[in-house]
């Protein structure tokens, strides 16, 4: 083999990370417009899926996803803080971490947040946004609440970072199914969930009323579920609570104020 | 570079592309590229997507590094070679993410991996530095297509008896099955990563006892 400089070596080092990073630079700016919808669509065909409007097994391209939003869910935009809707407000405008509740990455908006509509107005599902942690990462999820905010209908759960078999589980239409008709508030109105260790039941269930404020634990998978329950009861909570604002006075907390004002106003 | 030119597909590039398909296969014969041959073979579609990407990666970077193999220095030639495929993977990847978003999703981090695929920086290593570019696009061809077949065996097998569907259409009829009142059960084992070694190993000691490789 050839003996090159050590000049030749350096030059040729920096030749070849330039090169690359031009390489994934280019392709990363090129592809972002198709990137950004398909991520887009995945968002809504997730709210349409706690709906249950969209079923397992159910495939869909993006135009029949993007009508079915349009056509079936009402978006609106929540100040978390105050709880009311801002009407003149559009969905579309807020930015990702606030349409994902994604607390960790939120810079813009603080307050506002969207909040997902459907069905008749006398049986309506609310679908909102949860994210916390998992073991290795943000766990995203929506989830469907009936008309008195306190029923589960639905809950979907998004895991890209966590370990498939163990906490990504979370994402499996079995584990979900665990969700369905349990209470997600107390007696006073407080938010109370716990995803016990191991199965629910009066012994493992310790931090919530009863078992209907509890589902099973995933096995090799309890910090994933207590990040389900942290981000969940979060989402139920007040949003100014001081726990809950951070010191660039960011809410952090969840929609407690808009589901407080709706519920007497309403039903 | 060689003095003469050599014919297009002379005995050494029908060699390089022909070796890794049976009597030298990457998984069956050197058991390189398990892990992901475990992970992403539940389904048909999964493995063809990643047996697609593992090819353009291999062929491509056997390329590149043929190309510039009289001038990469000795002293730091992994980490160029690394660097190379490592780009050539994350592109693969972002193409994915654009245009196969759902089977992307399914394979998460098992594309990233590529990186680390022995086979990919087995064969720029063992061949493209030492051969020029078109034998070893050849040879990166024939290695990635070995690995591809193997991959899509154990895939039909893992998807036919777990999942009862090829490519997702059903192949069991509906009627045979428990829930409606027939015999058939979908095999549970199959969709689990043991299901994966088991169907690996019978298919090694097959490829094994026909090329009558000895352990060395």
């Amino acid at each position: 083999m050839q003996d090159f400089s050590n000049k030749y070596v350096i030059g040729f080092a920096v030749a070849i990370c330039i090169a690359c990073s031009l390489l994934i630079a280019g392709t990363a700016l090129s592809l972002k417009d198709v990137q950004d919808k398909n991520a887009e669509v995945d968002m809504k065909l997730n709210v349409l899926k706690a709906a249950g409007i969209v079923k397992a097994g159910d495939s869909l391209n993006q135009d029949e996803v993007l009508s079915a939003f349009e056509e079936k869910v009402t978006a609106q935009v929540v100040d978390i803080v105050t709880g009311d809707v801002m009407a003149d407000q559009k969905v579309a405008s807020l930015s990702k971490a606030a349409l994902t509740a994604d607390i960790y990455k939120l810079k813009t908006d603080p307050n506002l947040r969207p909040i997902y509509l459907v069905g008749p107005e006398k049986d309506r599902t609310t679908i909102i946004p949860i994210a916390g942690k998992g073991l290795w990462g943000t766990v995203y999820g929506f989830l469907a609440l009936a008309p008195d905010f306190k029923t589960v209908r639905n809950i979907t759960f998004r895991a890209p970072k966590e370990t498939p078999g163990l906490g990504a589980e979370c994402e499996k239409p079995a584990y979900r199914e665990l969700f369905v008709n349990k209470l997600v508030l107390d007696q006073t109105g407080e938010p109370a969930f716990q995803v016990a260790r191991g199965s629910a039941s009066p012994m493992s269930c310790t931090q919530v009323p009863g078992v209907e404020h509890c589902v099973d634990g995933m096995s090799g998978a309890t910090l994933t579920g207590n990040g389900i329950s942290e981000m969940i009861t979060r989402a139920l909570g007040g949003a100014e609570s001081e726990l809950y604002v951070d010191k660039y006075g960011e809410a952090k907390g969840g929609y407690g104020a808009y589901f407080a004002k709706n519920r007497q106003g309403g039903s | 570079m060689t003095s003469n030119p050599t014919p297009l597909f002379g005995k050494r590039e029908r060699a390089a592309v022909k070796d890794p398909l049976m009597d030298n296969n990457p998984i069956t014969i050197q058991v390189l590229g398990i892990c992901s041959a475990l992970a992403v073979t539940v389904k048909l579609d999964t493995a063809l997507t990643m047996s697609v990407a593992l090819l353009a990666v291999l062929a491509t970077s056997n390329t590149v590094i043929s190309i510039l193999r009289n001038k990469i220095p000795g002293k730091i030639r992994v980490v160029v070679q690394l660097s190379i495929i490592a780009t050539l993977v994350i592109v693969v990847d972002q193409v994915l993410k654009a245009y196969l978003f759902e089977i992307s999703k399914q394979l998460s981090v098992f594309v990233g991996l590529i990186i680390t695929n022995c086979i990919v920086l087995g064969r720029a290593e063992a061949y493209a530095m030492a051969n020029p570019p078109w034998p070893s696009f050849l040879d990166g061809l024939g290695n990635a297509l070995g690995y591809g077949a193997i991959l899509m065996m154990v895939a039909f097998f893992r998807e036919v008896f777990g999942s009862g569907t090829v490519f997702g259409l059903s192949v069991v009829p509906a009627s045979w099955y428990v829930s409606n009142g027939g015999w058939y059960e979908n095999m549970g084992l199959m969709v689990l990563p043991p299901g994966a070694f088991v169907i690996l190993g019978l298919l090694i000691w097959a490829q094994r006892a026909y090329s009558g490789y000895k352990e060395a």
